[in-house]
């Protein structure tokens, strides 16, 4: 499963136009904009990275866009690894009764 | 929880793509970040580290700690912090927090080799109650011992001091301050017959000279450095001289960098003072006023134990010059002596006897250290060119003897972790007294301190074996008398006999006399020097340790039984620094799961005694007092109960929460409070303020006796960063024994009015010629005290002094600073610091791994050839903040003889390639 | 232990943090002591990660698909393990191919990347007595220096760090140790932050100028008449357009 971070830059009058469409795709999200200067920031989940590629073009190839490019990317294995790393995160949270370096 | 997860995840990309493109976060984004910081109360506070003080402002939401900054408005920081004042509010939320008391128990029991395992309060101090009255009933008063702390608040100092001092009638509480600054303590009241500096922070802002005389200020007192570098800055006279046994970061900014050989500052110190003299800059009318000159005896010993029965193999002969020392050529001809004289150490035990002397005497007694016999027994860097050795020493002496150049001399663990730590301490004020440079703005010598309440707490509140509140001593029958007075307790209750210091109280567990111990707020078994002994003693011999503390750490981890604190501002504390400033703060969060204040910890099993437990006839052995049979404390029982006591009432009823306390000082108070909580009160449910009340009564202690602290409540109004003592008349005092500044100064511009140790009789340098004893009240004590050599040096086997002390990053043995991850991440591991060419010469590299050895332990840690300290050839330095390199093991714990404080900066070892 | 205390403590920032490394990470990645030009080096780099197995700290890795360098390469993130500059350079030695130079003689004339403070984030920079990475520095005192100079708001000194690119070797040790959130002093590509003060001017209190006064007389040369050119400064500017 492949995450990217994906900065756009929408031709000048088509701000929310383009934020519309690029909300229709799918796997894609809408997380920061900025109507100044017509850029937005959205995350993509693809399958793979050829999936991710092709998704790229896809936003590329929408009406209005000027620029599309690919900022961040996240690659995880596979939809275990990604849900297993936050857990340890949860689990640092919680307190320990007897450190284990007490005992040992 | 998946989905949510993702999102995370998926907003931290968008949030990361946003900053790495540069575009700013929506302002919905930015409003919810200021609604948040909206929520935030704000409250003054102090630092939890080192003595310096400075002011912190903490903001809470929701019972957690959201953020701190440094206080503006307070007078020593300004707003600034070091590295680990910047971590305070991220020091109480380490993973591996204790949050429950812990019990080493099989079976449900309490094992001695069992594992540790949660159990309730109750349960924890059912088994403590059990152990302290065996231990009681086994020894007396002397068979139970508290390990205090210079990090006690001013009410967890004193309610333990009490509880001993007055409950259970024994005098072994020994703070780690001992380890800290006794020796600026004992030379203190030898010297001025009174603790504590005179001058203030503001003498940096009016000096022409800082000398550093073992304080590495740059690292260890950062935010005082920051002021001593701005006055260089902007002052064309104001210079620096830095003298240490290594190069350290205080050298980057000294206009003058003196190595000296371990124990060198002695033969230095009396080299300046003949100079002085020399060159006519004695201010004869100041000496003749204010001053009295003073010598003791030199054959006092190292503070080691005076058999070998417990000594390892390896130990003895560094044992054995406990009991007699052959004088090499340099303490020969200081002492005036003959090379290689064997000398015994026939006043190990009355190391701090002195007498008055002649100033022709005086100058005898400096005479020997003339310039070239000076640079020879003092140069420290076998690489440095005597001759520009000697050119740095006539200019210290040039800054010292010019009147019209303001000095002041800054010390910390350099002087007081010295086998001759009183000795050096007086020396300082010896230059500074002949010169009259003293108390006066910009002009004095200025012990620092190490600890956050080393003055505050251990000091003036007296959690030492031999002392009471504000200065007072417990072999003193008037000070008894007067204490007794004050906390409603019958005549003879307080034990005459001093109790243990810190590292007796060690051996006294090796020895089997004391076998309950309760460590509170420190790290005793990682900090005392030679630690294998006394880890070995806890852990296999038939006595009960009690550790109290917020986080794992050895004592820990030997202590039979760990109760949880509640750290810094999970309560309610009150610290005094070293400028004698009080500072207070309320408690802002709740401590985690059952952890609980100090205060309550002791309050709690102060109500698991009665008096008819330990009011009666109670044996000490070696006890001999005036009104005392020899080794017993009286019954004091009758004379309770015409008190109006009760056999059956118990320590928490008749010390701490009796009637008249709870009457003056009710919980809840709002007017103080403001909305903050206090745990303890709640706790207690009995309806008072503990902190307040103990700190109220304590304060009495020391009103009108020139320790004159504000009322609790003032401390804590919001325009107030803290009050610098004496406080008389609603106004501070800024340089104490001066007329103009300090209101107990009754005649003359100058009155050194400290009562201890006053009356003395009168000699030459050798000994007593005149036994009857001449008051010299109003005066201070110049002191010749000669050169000696450190009990331990490097030879064939040992080629190497090894010198421990601590880096900025971390705080002493690193339980809370260590749980920083951006801490321990910045220097996660102690090195050894090594010249390089001594590297190079046993084909070591710099990173490689070796083994450090002494006669006492060893222990692994990497080579550091160029980093922050820079060794003299001969010499290495090893931090004590990692546990994982517990250089303690290796460490000699010789102790000044007077004021029974380790030196931890000179013994010998070897180093090897792992 | 330390690690997850990191993760517990800063909540949800420090998974942030670990993300953005690894952004940051990809636009240049730090290659060993030693390292040939980037083009270089990916060409004589035959990926066989005995580099990797010399280094005694594990601070060197060998790029994965998706990481800061082509596949199969060494690199190293300093925030992670930084390299700890071993006197005998045992990654260099152990290379086969000369793609780590075994000309590099001094740990200390290695040039892994440069350091650089971020002024805004820096501690120091705002007056704290931090300096962490000036301490932790291995070569302190030539790399990075302390500047000290008056706050001025109060009577406290400025402790301010400066790192200087003729002695920073890259190493990252303080980046590790930098103790705020994110790093704000990192190692990076020289070329990405380094200005130049150009040629024609010398600062006039430095010392690496010679300044002379010996006026001699020029020697004699041959005037040679130019041919009449056919294009002369200005002069596409002069002709054309109208006035």
């Amino acid at each position: 499963m492949n995450l990217s971070g994906i900065l756009v830059i929408a031709a000048p009058g088509h701000f929310e136009a383009t934020i519309e469409n690029l909300n229709e795709l799918s796997g894609v999200e809408v997380h920061h904009t900025d109507p100044e200067t017509g850029r937005i920031v959205v995350v993509q989940e693809a399958e793979n990275v050829g999936a991710e590629v092709d998704g790229l073009k896809r936003i590329k190839q929408l009406p209005h866009v000027t620029v599309a490019e690919m900022v961040y990317h996240y690659l995880a294995e596979d939809d275990q690894i990604l849900e297993s790393l936050p857990e340890d995160f949860d689990q640092l949270n919680e307190q320990v009764k007897v450190p284990a370096y007490l005992n040992n | 929880m998946g989905v949510t997860r993702r999102d995370f995840i998926k907003s931290s990309i968008a949030a990361t793509t946003a900053a790495t493109v540069g575009l700013p976060l929506s302002q919905a984004a930015l409003a919810k970040t200021s609604e948040a910081e909206a929520g935030w109360q704000w409250d003054k506070a102090v630092c939890r580290f080192c003595g310096t003080g400075c002011g912190i402002m903490v903001a809470t939401k929701d019972g957690k700690i959201t953020a701190t900054k440094g206080d503006p408005d307070a007078p020593v920081n300004r707003g600034l912090n070091c590295i680990k004042g910047y971590f305070n509010g991220k020091i109480m939320y380490g993973k591996d927090r204790l949050t429950q008391p812990l019990l080493r128990m099989t079976n449900g029991k309490f094992d001695k080799k069992g594992k540790f395992q949660p159990v309730s309060w109750d349960k924890a101090f059912d088994e403590m109650e059990k152990q302290a009255k065996k231990a009681l009933k086994e020894k007396g008063p002397t068979g139970v011992a508290i390990f205090g702390s210079g990090q006690y608040t001013i009410p967890e100092g004193y309610v333990a001091a009490k509880f001993m001092k007055a409950g259970l009638r024994s005098n072994n509480i020994d703070p780690n301050a001992r380890h800290c600054m006794a020796s600026a303590v004992a030379a203190f009241i030898q010297t001025f017959g009174i603790d504590e500096p005179a001058g203030n922070y503001d003498d940096i802002e009016y000096t022409d000279t800082a000398v550093l005389w073992g304080a590495n200020m740059a690292e260890m007192h950062p935010i005082l450095w920051a002021r001593i570098v701005d006055r260089r800055l902007s002052h064309d006279k104001m210079k620096i001289v830095n003298l240490s046994t290594y190069s350290n970061m205080s050298s980057d900014m000294a206009d003058s960098e003196i190595i000296f050989s371990p124990s060198g500052d002695l033969a230095i110190q009396n080299y300046i003072a003949r100079e002085i003299i020399k060159r006519d800059a004695v201010n004869m009318d100041y000496v003749k006023e204010h001053t009295v000159f003073a010598t003791g005896p030199y054959d006092i010993g190292y503070g080691m134990r005076a058999t070998d029965k417990y000594a390892y193999d390896e130990e003895k002969d560094t044992q054995a010059k406990q009991l007699k020392v052959k004088l090499n050529k340099y303490e020969a001809i200081g002492q005036r002596k003959k090379e290689g004289e064997v000398v015994e150490q026939k006043n190990a035990k009355t190391a701090g006897k002195h007498w008055m002397i002649s100033f022709e005497d005086f100058k005898k007694g400096v005479e020997p250290y003339t310039l070239d016999y000076t640079a020879e027994v003092a140069k420290g860097d076998p690489d440095e060119d005597i001759e520009s050795f000697k050119k740095k020493l006539v200019q210290l002496a040039d800054y010292y003897a010019d009147p019209k150049r303001k000095v002041v001399s800054f010390w910390t663990m350099g002087f007081n972790q010295h086998q001759r730590g009183t000795w050096v301490n007086e020396q300082a004020y010896m230059n500074h007294l002949l010169t009259g440079k003293q108390c006066m703005p910009g002009n004095g010598a200025f012990s620092l301190t190490g600890q956050p309440s080393a003055c505050g707490t251990a000091r003036e509140v007296g959690t030492f074996a031999h002392r009471l509140p504000a200065d007072l001593v417990v072999f003193n029958k008037k000070h008894r008398d007067f204490s007794e007075n004050i906390w409603k307790i019958p005549t003879g209750t307080i034990n005459p006999k001093v109790g243990s210091h810190i590292v007796k109280i060690m051996r006294d567990l090796e020895d089997g006399k004391v076998k309950f111990a309760w460590v509170q707020v420190n790290n005793p078994f990682q900090a005392t020097a030679n630690s294998n002994h006394w880890i070995t003693a806890a852990r296999e011999m038939d006595n009960f340790i009690v550790c109290s503390d917020g986080y794992p750490g050895i004592s820990a981890k030997v202590a039979d039984l760990i109760l949880p604190a509640a750290m810094i501002y999970e309560k309610w504390g009150m610290y005094g620094n070293a400028e004698r400033r009080t500072q207070v703060w309320r408690e802002q969060v709740p401590p985690p799961g059952e952890a609980m204040g100090d205060v309550w910890q002791v309050l709690e099993f102060s109500k698991r005694f009665k008096l008819k437990e330990v009011w009666g006839e109670q044996p000490v052995p070696g006890l001999k007092a005036e009104g005392f049979k020899d080794g017993k404390l009286p019954d004091i029982m009758p004379a309770a109960i015409k008190m109006g006591y009760k056999p059956d009432d118990t320590l928490y009823d008749v010390l701490f929460a009796t009637a008249e306390q709870k009457k003056k000082f009710p919980w809840p108070d709002p007017k103080v409070a403001k909305g903050h909580a206090n745990h303890i009160a709640d706790r207690l449910g009995d309806g008072w303020f503990p902190e307040k009340a103990l700190f109220e009564e304590y304060a009495i202690f020391g009103r009108g006796h020139a320790h004159d602290l504000a009322q609790f409540d003032k401390y804590y109004e919001d325009d107030v960063r803290g009050l610098k003592w004496p406080y008389v008349n609603g106004k501070e005092t800024q340089w104490r024994f001066n007329a103009d500044y300090d209101p107990y100064v009754k005649k003359g511009k100058f009155e050194y009015y400290g009562k201890a140790l006053k009356k003395l009789p009168s000699g030459d340098l050798d000994k007593i010629t005149n036994k009857e004893k001449t008051s010299l009240a109003g005066k201070a004590k110049i002191f010749f005290r000669p050169y000696a050599a450190p009990v331990e040096q490097p030879d064939s086997n040992y080629p190497f002094w090894l010198v421990t002390g601590r880096v900025l990053e971390h705080w002493h043995s690193g339980t809370m600073t260590r749980r920083v991850p951006e801490l321990h991440r910045a220097v996660p591991a102690a090195q050894v610091f090594m010249h390089p060419k001594d590297a190079e010469k046993q084909k070591l590299k710099r990173n490689d791994l070796v083994w450090v050895s002494s006669r006492r332990g060893k222990i692994k840690a990497r080579i550091e050839t160029q980093g922050r300290n820079r060794m003299p050839r001969g010499s290495i330095f090893v931090p004590w903040f990692d546990e994982g390199v517990f250089i303690n093991k290796l460490t000699l714990d010789s102790t000044c003889p007077i004021s029974k404080e380790t030196d931890y900066k000179k013994c010998a070892v070897k180093v090897v390639k792992v | 232990m330390f690690q997850g205390g990191a993760i517990a403590v800063t909540g949800g920032l420090g998974w942030s943090y670990l993300l953005t490394q690894q952004a940051k990470a990809a636009a240049f990645a730090i290659r060993p002591p030693g390292a040939l030009a980037e083009k270089d080096f990916n060409a004589t780099c035959i990926k066989c990660g005995q580099c990797v197995v010399a280094c005694p700290y594990d601070t060197l890795k060998l790029a994965s698909a998706g990481e800061a360098a082509p596949i199969g390469t060494p690199f190293y993130i300093p925030r992670d393990i930084p390299c700890y500059m071993c006197p005998d350079i045992p990654c260099m030695e152990a290379c086969p191919t000369g793609a780590l130079d075994h000309g590099l003689e001094k740990i200390e004339d290695s040039r892994m990347g440069l350091a650089v403070i971020d002024i805004e984030n820096c501690l120091s920079w705002k007056g704290l007595r931090c300096e962490v990475c000036y301490r932790e520095c291995p070569v302190k005192d030539t790399a990075i220096t302390v500047e000290k100079h008056p706050r001025l708001i109060s009577k406290h000194a400025m402790f301010v760090p400066i790192v200087h690119s003729n002695a920073c070797t890259g190493c990252g040790i303080c980046e590790k140790a930098c103790p705020t959130e994110e790093a704000a002093i990192r190692v990076v590509e020289p070329k990405l932050v380094q200005g130049k003060i150009g040629e024609h001017y010398r600062l006039g209190w430095t010392i690496d100028t010679e300044v002379t006064q010996e006026f001699k007389p020029h020697p004699r040369y041959k005037r040679i008449t130019p041919e009449a050119p056919k294009t002369a400064p200005g002069m596409d500017y002069l002709n054309e357009g109208d006035l």
